[in-house]
């Protein structure tokens, strides 16, 4: 594990920003497809677990990257997907102003899933994913 | 003093309609205002104070209200901010400071002294409003509120917006009570503070108070009205109280009375001066009435007439009183004129008695009544009747003097038919009753003078009768005296009887005399006298007798020998004789004394002697016929008691007068004769 930290935290240091999804403990691996549907909040449970996508907020760079990387749609796209959901009672995801929240928010809540660079780990998260731009 | 003073004005106010009018005008316009200014005083006031307490039960109301609502809204911010999204942040125990910043928004908006607070639930305080803030309550049920000491706890639990069956924590929002302070709406006289009995709490009480356990009620002491109320929902515990002070609540009332007291006098004044004005328009004509009745009976004027003003009940009145004056006036006037007439002919009444009386025939009174009855009664055909009348006549009786009974006489008729009044017919018979008087008088003298002339002509005739066998007796006995040669016894028998002749003889010539002057018979025959010599000559006359006796005699004369007085001479000489014969008679020692003078236009002889005298009382009875003082003296002074007597009858006839005095018996007798000497003549 502590060769990991190193390699990641090389990896960082070494070239362009790296960015990870974590997630508890108790959730299965997730596909690429999986977490785009959940953060649009198409799938909200998985194994009987509530599953809660937590957002970093709209200026965030993770987030914009986040976006790009794995919702495939545009900030415009998404507000006018949101403003539609809004009439059908749905809410975007949770939006947490911190890393540090999100990374609290996972430890504490299960079935939480949220995004963090990848330099603000500082200790053993399930990560899902890793990308960077 | 205070009794008396009021006596005299409850006199006063009986006696004066004027005052008790001013005292019923003060009253009636005194009564509202005392009835209004005691309602005000002790009714109004309990109103005012009754008011006061409804009001103040509807601003505690009021206040209630605003307290719930504000309250109310409270609550419902703390439920609204449990269940904002942001409140998720508790999972992350606000890492972001979100809820914090929130918090702290939300009691910077609020302005007020509350502090929001959430915890956790394992009973963290995860975010405050208020720094350092040390945790003191822990909320126990879900929802609500809770009240601690001054310290109201609303709180709402927290659930996960991403799931509302997990409850994350709560929220608490501490609300201090003194926040309250802000709806009492309080002021210098107004108090409104909260109060919490058991626990000794209160929030911006000012004045102290004693509350019962009752949900509200109402406290009325000296200073304040005071009402309070127990406070349901949120602040159990608590009693809401609101006070006024007496002076604010009942201010108005006093400014009231404080306005009444000030114009009472202002009131007092104008009802008295409209008391006075009214009592004396009122009581001024009866006033005049009064005077003028006064005047009336002190002038017994009853032509003054009131000035009627107005048509009003006095003025009704002056205008009857004018009439009963006018009335009053007239009648007076009538029996004025009337008792004149009555005067005037009780006057000619009098008048008529007055010619009645003194006709001195039964013819003459008879055609004079009728005479002036006629003219009294004008009523031409009166006469008298000698037959009785029945009906319209008034019956004349006289007197029998001999059996004392009232006898028929005539009867006066009358004519005219208006003989109906009784006090007319009375009227009449007076009349008639007087001439029945006078007749009466007339025959009484006529006969009394007829008698009387009777018995002195059967006096004189007897007299002169008398005499001329007495001049015989005399003539023999003288005879028998001068030519008979008798013995001593024989003489002196013949000397008594011729003695006594005499005697008998001067009693007959005295007698004659008096017979004489009563008929009227013995008249004056008046010639000019020197008085001196005749009484000189008296005197001479007289001395035979007086030398009889060893008395002094002494004459002064203190007038002209030459006086010549207009007498009978016989007369006068005759009662100058029988006065000085009287003082020889009745003086035996001592002397006699004779003056002549003049005094008054009288030529007067005073003799003074020193004889026996005679009392004051023997005096009086000495003028009258045939008396002689005393029995004894009788005896010893023969005398036919007549010669005093007939003196002062015969100085009567002479116009003089013959008077007597003496001090007593035994102390001499001074006799005055006095003649007028009118006819006096000085050659």
């Amino acid at each position: 594990m502590k060769s990991l930290n190193l390699l990641l935290l090389l990896c960082t240091w070494a070239g362009a920003t790296e960015f990870m999804v974590i997630t508890t403990s108790d959730l299965p691996p997730l596909t690429q497809t999986q977490l785009r549907l959940i953060y649009l909040k198409k799938l909200t449970t998985l194994n009987n677990i509530h599953l809660i996508p937590l957002n970093l907020p709209a200026t965030s760079s993770t987030r914009q990257s986040f976006e790009k990387h794995f919702l495939k749609m545009s900030r415009n796209r998404l507000k006018a997907y949101w403003t539609k959901q809004h009439y059908l009672g749905h809410r975007p995801p949770l939006k947490q102003n911190s890393p540090e929240s999100i990374k609290s928010f996972v430890n504490n809540v299960s079935g939480t899933i949220g995004y963090i660079k990848a330099t603000t780990l500082d200790s053993s998260y399930t990560i899902l994913y890793r990308w960077s731009d | 003093m205070i009794i008396d003073t009021i006596k005299n004005l409850q006199k006063s106010i009986h006696s004066s309609l004027r005052n008790r009018l001013i005292l019923t005008f003060i009253f009636i316009g005194f009564l509202p205002v005392a009835l209004f200014v005691i309602y005000m005083l002790f009714l109004s006031q309990n109103k005012i104070v009754q008011k006061s307490i409804v009001e103040e039960y509807e601003q505690i109301e009021q206040i209630e209200q605003i307290i719930d609502m504000h309250l109310y809204q409270i609550k419902k911010e703390v439920i609204f901010l449990s269940t904002l999204e942001l409140m998720d942040d508790v999972v992350t125990e606000d890492l972001d400071k979100r809820i914090t910043r929130l918090l702290e928004q939300k009691a910077k908006d609020l302005s007020l002294d509350v502090v929001l607070y959430v915890i956790n639930k394992d009973q963290q305080l995860i975010a405050t409003s208020q720094k350092d803030y040390q945790l003191s309550y822990l909320p126990t049920h879900k929802e609500g509120s809770t009240i601690h000491g001054k310290k109201l706890y609303f709180f709402s639990t927290i659930f996960a917006s991403y799931d509302p069956t997990i409850e994350l924590g709560t929220l608490v929002l501490q609300y201090n009570l003194e926040n309250l302070e802000r709806f009492f709406n309080a002021s210098e006289h107004i108090h409104v503070f909260l109060l919490h009995p058991v626990e000794a709490l209160s929030i911006a009480q000012t004045i102290p108070i004693e509350l019962e356990d009752k949900d509200h009620q109402s406290i009325i002491d000296n200073e304040h009205l005071i009402v309070y109320k127990k406070l349901p929902n949120y602040l159990q515990g608590w009693y809401i109280i609101y006070g006024v002070d007496k002076a604010v609540a009942l201010a108005f009332l006093h400014d009231f009375l404080h306005f009444i007291l000030y114009m009472m006098p202002f009131g007092l004044l104008v009802i008295l001066l409209i008391a006075f004005k009214f009592a004396k328009s009122i009581v001024l004509p009866i006033e005049k009435l009064t005077h003028l009745t006064d005047n009336i009976t002190k002038t017994k004027n009853f032509s003054h007439l009131i000035e009627t003003g107005s048509d009003d009940e006095i003025g009704q009145l002056s205008h009857s009183f004018n009439l009963m004056l006018q009335m009053t006036d007239k009648a007076l006037k009538k029996l004025e004129i009337e008792n004149q007439l009555r005067l005037e002919r009780f006057v000619h009444l009098i008048q008529i008695f007055n010619t009645i009386m003194k006709t001195q025939d039964v013819d003459e009174c008879l055609n004079i009544s009728l005479e002036k009855m006629k003219e009294l009664t004008q009523d031409n055909a009166l006469q008298f009747i000698e037959q009785p009348l029945q009906g319209d006549s008034v019956t004349l009786y006289v007197t029998n003097f001999e059996t004392g009974q009232k006898e028929y006489y005539s009867s006066i008729q009358f004519h005219q038919q208006d003989r109906e009044d009784a006090h007319e017919k009375k009227f009449y018979e007076a009349i008639a009753q007087m001439i029945s008087l006078q007749l009466d008088r007339i025959l009484l003298v006529d006969k009394t003078m007829a008698a009387s002339k009777a018995k002195s002509s059967f006096i004189s005739h007897m007299s002169h009768e008398l005499r001329t066998p007495l001049n015989a007796i005399i003539g023999s006995t003288q005879y028998i005296l001068t030519y008979e040669t008798l013995n001593e016894q024989q003489y002196d028998l013949i000397g008594n009887i011729e003695s006594s002749a005499q005697y008998l003889l001067s009693m007959i010539n005295d007698i004659l005399d008096m017979a004489k002057i009563e008929a009227g018979k013995m008249e004056r025959h008046l010639q000019a006298v020197n008085i001196s010599s005749c009484v000189h000559d008296t005197l001479t006359m007289l001395e035979p007798l007086i030398s009889e006796k060893d008395i002094a005699f002494h004459y002064d004369l203190k007038i002209d020998s030459n006086t010549i007085v207009q007498t009978d001479v016989k007369i006068y000489r005759q009662i100058l004789i029988n006065l000085l014969s009287n003082s020889i008679k009745f003086t035996d020692l001592g002397s006699i004394n004779i003056l002549l003078y003049i005094e008054d236009n009288k030529a007067i002889i005073k003799i003074t002697d020193t004889g026996i005298g005679i009392s004051q009382e023997n005096l009086q009875q000495l003028f009258q016929d045939f008396t002689q003082v005393d029995n004894i003296m009788q005896k010893k002074h023969k005398g036919t008691g007549l010669g005093l007597n007939l003196s002062r009858k015969m100085a009567h006839l002479l116009e003089g007068e013959v008077e007597l005095e003496s001090q007593g018996e035994g102390q001499g007798t001074t006799s005055f004769f006095s003649i007028p000497i009118e006819h006096y003549q000085d050659h």
